[in-house]
């Protein structure tokens, strides 16, 4: 557990050199502040403008480096050789997964925090005040790091088995399919083909649905999230994030690192 | 070597003056670039809203801001070619059906500046389908019906919808008066209904009066229409126009009835106009207030 | 298994490359044996299977077969990486470090921690000669300096077994010698040190035992000494001057003579003919002067004994 903290550590710190990283988070940032100007080109509903632009940068944004830097956390280290002083080490090949994907994490939350402060700066300028800082927008941002969370789980489930520019594709088509998915699911549900219900219930295990870890709407709208309803969609990224991270840590400890 | 010098500072100045070239070529077109010629080639809401990858908030303010500058530029340009106002803001709803903004201005403008009155109806309706709790879209479509298609009855309907889902009772007053412009049984005693329910409802003493007057008035013109029309169906059925009132019963109608006002009714027998003592002809109403 | 530092039985590797699972035996049956506290150099040629043997030690790769343990705990078990500091072939560390941070990181994956940790890591980069690099990031530093931190970052925990992957490639002379008193210090201090080369003085000079290794198989293993005994391939027996009927007497037992300034030199096979050549020459009434048995260096028996193991080296290179 403490080799896993050790290498998490090591992980954020190397991240934070990373310069696609601030590349990223600049750009992101700059929409952000933008999104004032940009939002005085129609009349009424600047707030909403100003709320999507934030949110969904930070979405965006944020699954770009979590994909981008997932692929490499593990692969670079084999490439470039650094981990193999570490994994000779009373280091077990799981405890090195959970270690590179934690210190992700917490560059992602460092993120998340960095977009979230950024969006309620610009709100709060236009409205001249704080009220739309509710539950609803924290949890918003929180579930955003979910979302991230499966994306990072994803990159470095790929990335274990496959070339980094082939891990950063599949796993922006997964997720790009995630988000796809809750969008049409309701649509194949009415459906009449049988095949379809079927279809779906692989998908639900297969996919994640993006959507359902989605609630910026309440952002835009001010709608009401109650605690039981973000815990809920917290467990259910949280707890697809761990599979694939499980499953990316069996693949890790069979492979041979030469 | 100054040859060589000589070389490169040509072959830069002619790339200099290539790109300059070619974008002074391409500019005028490139400015026409963003005005949409024909709605064919706008994507559909519905697959634009699943190949959104979760950001059709976005992607809905994205195609409003293109709405806002279609309708900016079809407005300076002077065109009628409106075609493309409702496809997009059907594209901007079906990305997000909670785009209340966007219905309420469409539907406006699809009236006021496009006179496409059906599609105008069409943007509405949708938006109260989606949203049924906000007001402003069944005032709108009241307005539409009442100023572009004077389809009083309908505005009336809309009007008292809004007054009541917005909670807005002085919307009754609105209300009221289009139906006293629709001028029919039914409207007048939807009036009347709906003007003693926001009595009950309106909060401001001043308010109540208002109504109450206005019910008073709803009640006198609705009395004053059936005198009119008493007086129409006695000169189709003798050939003239009665001397006095009383020469109405009982063939046009059982009995005459009293003033609601409180006055009493005037009658002038060279013109068959009726009229209360106290509020005076049935004349149409001013909409506003 | 005994408490030997390493053991390995039967010890395999085939990997599968690319699409159509090509198999390439890595490692074949490899029986190994390390006494604690002796110096054992794996020599063999690229693609020998050194390095896989060494990544199975030290748990980066997984055998096909046999098994292996490090002091007695099988290498499945991460414990038994406890033991053992590694240092692997080019070493790499990330470059965002300076030295004595990547000493505490890999110090805290030892299981070290604390004011131990910061005085062993301190002590080290002095010990292995990067006292005046302490300030600069791994990314400045040369192939040389990054080898002696691999060295430091192999001896952080202080481990009983020291598993070297070629330590002294890319060294120069004065870096490799330092390497060298470095092993020979580490055996002084009780320490097991195991290893790879495809040089042949560096085991020649400190190695106790040595164990060759060629297309996955140990084609001879032994003390250094052991080794030495079969590699006589010639003995050289002089003498002084000899009259043509002496000469004539000797030619059937030592072939032609040459002729020297001192005299006489013969040429004979092995020992054994060489012993009956001086008696003949003794008989005959000669006067021995040296009698000097040629060995074939390490070199050449490594070129022979890939000769008779196989159809050379090229095919097992880049394995």
């Amino acid at each position: 557990m403490r080799t896993t903290l050790t290498i998490a550590v090591t992980t954020l710190r190397e991240a934070l050199r990373d310069r696609l990283l601030y590349n990223l988070v600049v750009f992101a940032m700059v929409l952000v502040v933008g999104s004032l100007t940009i939002s005085q080109l129609t009349l009424g509903e600047q707030f909403r403008i100003i709320a999507n632009i934030g949110t969904s940068s930070t979405q965006v944004f944020g699954t770009l480096i979590a994909v981008f830097l997932g692929v490499g956390l593990v692969s670079k280290e084999i490439d470039r050789r650094t981990c193999y002083p570490a994994l000779a080490r009373p280091v077990s090949r799981a405890g090195f997964v959970a270690g590179k994907y934690l210190g992700l994490l917490a560059t992602l939350a460092l993120n998340v925090a960095l977009m979230a402060a950024a969006t309620a700066a610009v709100l709060g300028l236009y409205r001249g005040g704080t009220g739309f800082l509710d539950f609803a927008f924290f949890a918003s941002f929180a579930l955003t790091l979910v979302q991230l969370a499966v994306c990072a789980a994803l990159a470095v489930l790929f990335s274990t088995f496959t070339t980094a520019t082939l891990a950063s594709i599949c796993s922006l088509a997964v997720i790009g399919a995630g988000w796809l998915f809750g969008e049409v699911r309701s649509f194949w549900l009415t459906a009449r083909q049988a095949e379809l219900k079927e279809l779906i219930r692989v998908l639900d295990v297969v996919l994640p649905n993006m959507g359902l870890l989605d609630v910026k709407e309440a952002v835009t709208y001010g709608d009401p999230v109650t605690l039981g309803s973000a815990l809920t969609r917290g467990a259910y990224g949280a707890g697809y994030a761990a599979v694939l991270l499980l499953l990316g840590a069996i693949i890790f400890t069979r492979r041979d690192i030469r | 070597m100054n040859r060589h010098r000589l070389t490169m500072a040509v072959l830069l100045a002619g790339s200099v003056a290539l790109t300059a070239a070619a974008r002074a070529a391409l500019e005028p077109a490139a400015a026409e670039r963003g005005s949409i010629r024909n709605p064919a080639w706008l994507p559909s809401g519905p697959v634009l809203r699943m190949a959104s990858f979760g950001q059709r908030l976005l992607l809905a303010d994205l195609y409003w801001l293109r709405t806002v500058s279609y309708m900016g530029e079809t407005l300076l340009a002077r065109s009628d070619r409106w075609e493309a106002l409702l496809p997009l803001a059907e594209i901007v709803t079906d990305l997000d059906p909670r785009y209340g903004y966007a219905y309420q201005v469409t539907g406006s403008n699809l009236a006021g500046l496009a006179h496409r009155y059906a599609e105008a109806d069409r943007i509405l309706e949708k938006g109260m389908r989606a949203l049924p709790e906000r007001w402003s879209l069944p005032f709108v479509y009241a307005t539409n019906k009442f100023v572009f298609e004077q389809d009083y009855a309908e505005a009336a309907r809309y009007a008292r919808r809004a007054a009541e889902v917005g909670h807005r009772p002085h919307l009754a007053l609105l209300a009221a008066n289009l139906s006293a412009l629709a001028d029919t049984d039914d409207e007048y005693r939807a009036a009347e209904a709906f003007l003693t329910q926001a009595i009950e409802q309106a909060a401001q003493p001043e308010l109540r009066e208002e109504l109450a007057a206005r019910l008073v008035r709803i009640r006198t013109f609705q009395v004053l229409s059936a005198l009119e029309k008493a007086v129409a169906a006695h000169r189709a059925r003798t050939g003239r126009l009665p001397v006095r009132l009383g020469e109405l019963v009982p063939s046009e109608l059982t009995a005459i009835p009293a003033d609601p006002s409180g006055g009493r009714f005037e009658y002038d027998a060279r013109t068959g106009e009726v009229a209360s003592s106290v509020l005076g002809p049935r004349a149409p109403l001013r909409v506003t207030r | 298994m005994s408490d030997l530092a390493i053991s390995c039985s039967g010890l395999s590797k085939t990997y599968r490359l690319g699409f159509r699972a090509r198999k390439l035996e890595a490692l074949v049956a490899l029986d190994l044996g390390v006494e604690p506290g002796s110096i054992y150099g794996f020599i063999g040629p690229n693609g020998a299977g050194k390095s896989t043997t060494i990544k199975i030690l030290v748990g980066l790769v997984r055998p096909s077969a046999g098994r292996a343990a490090l002091f007695g705990r099988d290498i499945a078990d991460p414990r038994a990486r406890l033991s053992v500091g590694y240092l692997p072939e080019n070493p790499s560390f990330h470059d965002f470090m300076r030295p004595l941070e990547v000493l505490r990181y890999l110090g805290q994956l030892s299981g070290l921690s604390g004011a131990d940790l910061d005085r062993r890591a301190e002590a080290l980069i002095d010990r292995v000669g990067l006292g005046h690099a302490r300030d600069l990031t791994v990314r400045k530093f040369s192939k040389g300096m990054v080898q002696r931190l691999g060295l430091a970052q192999a001896l952080i925990h202080d481990p009983p077994l020291l598993i070297l992957d070629e330590p002294m490639s890319g060294l120069d002379p004065i870096g490799r010698k330092e390497v060298r008193d470095l092993i020979l210090e580490l055996r002084g201090q009780g320490k097991a040190v195991f290893f790879s080369t495809h040089i042949l003085p560096d085991v020649e000079s400190v190695c106790d035992r040595v164990g060759m290794v060629f297309k996955g198989q140990l084609v001879k293993e032994g003390a250094l000494q052991g080794l030495l005994d079969d590699t006589v391939r010639a003995v050289e027996l002089r003498c002084a001057p000899l009259t043509p009927a002496q000469l004539e007497g000797l030619a059937p037992v030592t072939g032609r003579a040459t002729a020297l300034p001192e005299g006489h030199a013969f040429t004979c096979a092995n020992l054994d003919a060489a012993n009956v050549a001086v008696a003949r020459l003794l008989a005959a009434g000669g006067r021995l002067l040296s009698l000097q048995p040629h060995r074939e260096s390490l070199e050449e028996t490594f070129v022979r004994l890939a000769a008779a193991t196989g159809s050379g080296l090229e095919r097992a290179r880049g394995g």
